[in-house]
């Protein structure tokens, strides 16, 4: 006889999309805001700053990420939202 | 004193000589005021992420300088009040030691860079 299979909880599979990225901010000090192509790795594409449960990143780097890409959009070098046109 | 940079973005149709008398104009500003320029950077015209004021486009221009509140205010004054500037941004240089040499408003040059840009 086969044995039933094991039923994977809720947390389970959470944790298992909510998969850690490599952490690529390793040696990062200071995040400049004029820095497009690094903000754009931490952004969906739609403009929303990606949480650090998928980047990795620690609490005092996404605080700068947070800001670098809040001074960017006031300066248009990346959106606030970018709608989605058909 | 510390060290500040200022982003401004101006309309794109101005011509050379409007660009030119507009950097001059807030070099000036920040040297009048007991500021102590360091450098002056450009993009050049680049397409911006939004529209502001129907424009699609702007022309970029960095500061970087040293100085004191005053600075700060009268510069952010006269962006506020000009005509020819879309967007413009006062931030804390972060990058800066703080002991770059002072450039005079005359030979200030306009370094032509740009941004590290794609995915």
């Amino acid at each position: 006889m086969a044995k039933p299979r094991k039923k994977k909880n809720k947390k389970e599979r959470r944790t298992l999309k909510a998969r850690k990225r490599k952490p690529f901010l390793d040696e990062v000090t200071y995040i400049d805001y004029k820095d497009i192509r690094l903000l754009r790795k931490f952004m969906t594409d739609r403009g929303k700053i990606t949480p650090r449960r998928i980047t990795g990143a620690t609490a005092k780097q996404q605080r700068m990420l947070a800001n670098a890409v809040k001074r960017a959009r006031i300066l248009a070098l990346v959106p606030f939202v970018k709608e989605y046109y058909r | 004193m510390k060290s500040y940079e200022c982003a401004i973005v101006f309309y794109p149709n101005l011509g050379n000589d409007g660009y030119q008398k507009g950097t001059e104009k807030y070099a000036r500003i920040i040297n009048d005021q007991g500021g102590e320029l360091t450098g002056l950077e450009t993009w050049g015209q680049r397409q911006l992420a939004y529209e502001i004021n129907h424009q699609n486009e702007g022309v970029y221009y960095f500061y970087k300088f040293r100085g004191d509140n005053n600075v700060l205010q009268e510069l952010g004054r006269q962006l506020r009040i000009d005509e020819s500037v879309l967007r413009h941004l006062i931030v804390k240089d972060g990058l800066a030691k703080g002991d770059e040499p002072k450039v005079g408003v005359g030979d200030l040059q306009t370094v032509q860079s740009g941004p590290k840009e794609g995915k």
